[in-house]
């Protein structure tokens, strides 16, 4: 058994370093390249975790060599249009003004049931307020609506209003001081302080979050039971 | 860049030590099949001592690298290989030449396939 506990820890460890090596956009898109190959990974992680008669290595490296193929493919796909469209394919127009474009849903093999499916998803629910919708390589369907199916936006009101969203940052964690943080917004620890003193807080393990904006804006959650 | 020197790097790396594997597995089991032909003959020769010293030479060199091989080589194979070593040494204390000798060309076969396992060629690639 504790050839099962050291194989899967290890195992498990390198899958995590292969992932986070092949960067976030690989974790959270799945394409059908990335599809095969987090399911080649666990099927051949599997396999040397529960049969013993097989060396660990046998296991490792193909993972090691196929998070690098794709480590390459990524890189090359960066640098080469041609060869990402070579390895990914490009987008497909299947909605132009408003007209389904069949010759294109046949050659990418998207069926109606799949279009509506994805037009509902996006809150359309028949053609008329689609101008374009175009099938990318993730598989998802992106959807242009025509101007007056448009959700309205101030400019397109021709309303003038100030900027407002300003990226949080996040200087409290349950009771723990980000100081990186702190710092990255040009505040320190005296400012911290001086913030808990005014909402009659005395540590920074009362407070469960506090974040700072760009504007100066502070948020404060103090931890239930203290405040 | 860093992506692709790490890769890269990595699959050379792993490219390596498989080839440095299978010469080292062959390299081994050559040394001990030879070891194996020349208590065969021995045994034959019925010089018994001369025929004992060789296989036990070869066995001494086939425990000491266990703990590598397991690491590369399927254990199924490598135990097989182990039970012909125990066998082999059993006719070879009660001194049967034919049963040595028999379980010594085993032996050598089971050996010769386990380098092959490892050895870059068409016929294991495809």
């Amino acid at each position: 058994m504790i050839t099962a506990f050291f194989r899967t820890v290890i195992l498990y460890l390198l899958i995590i370093a292969g992932l986070r090596l092949m960067g976030k956009r690989q974790i959270g898109e799945l394409e059908p390249g990335d599809l095969v190959l987090t399911l080649i990974i666990s099927d051949l992680a599997s396999v040397p975790m529960q049969d013993f008669g097989i060396p660990l290595v046998n296991g490792a490296f193909p993972i090691v060599i196929l998070l690098s193929l794709s480590m390459l493919v990524s890189y090359f796909s960066l640098k080469s249009i041609r060869f990402r469209t070579l390895v990914c394919g490009r987008p497909t127009v299947i909605i132009r003004d408003g007209r389904i474009l069949q010759a294109n849903m046949a050659k990418t093999r998207f069926t109606v049931d799949e279009l509506y499916e994805q037009l509902r998803t996006q809150g359309y629910g028949d053609l008329s307020g689609v101008k374009y919708a175009i099938l990318e390589t993730s598989g998802q369907v992106s959807v242009l609506p025509y101007a007056r199916s448009a959700p309205l936006t101030p400019q397109a009101a021709g309303l003038d209003v100030p900027e407002e969203a300003t990226l949080p940052v996040l200087v409290v964690n349950d009771g723990r001081v980000l100081t990186d943080n702190l710092r990255s917004c040009g505040r320190d620890l005296p400012w911290l302080q001086k913030q808990l003193r005014q909402r009659r807080l005395t540590s920074p393990r009362e407070v469960f979050l506090m974040t700072v904006d760009e504007s100066g804006g502070v948020v404060c959650v103090a931890k239930e039971g203290i405040a | 860049m860093k992506p692709l020197c790490l890769s890269l790097g990595a699959m050379a790396l792993i490219l390596a030590f498989s080839l440095w594997t299978g010469w080292y597995v062959h390299l081994q089991t050559d040394g001990w099949r030879e070891l194996l032909e020349q208590a065969a003959a021995a045994a034959e020769a019925e010089d018994w001592p001369a025929a004992e010293a060789r296989f036990t030479r070869a066995r001494e060199g086939w425990e000491k690298r266990q703990t590598f091989f397991h690491t590369v080589i399927e254990h199924d194979e490598l135990n097989e290989a182990q039970s012909l070593f125990a066998a082999a040494a059993a006719a070879c204390a009660q001194r049967d030449g034919r049963e040595f000798t028999a379980q010594l060309t085993l032996l050598q076969v089971r050996l010769g396939l386990l380098a092959e396992t490892q050895a870059i060629s068409i016929k294991n690639i495809l």
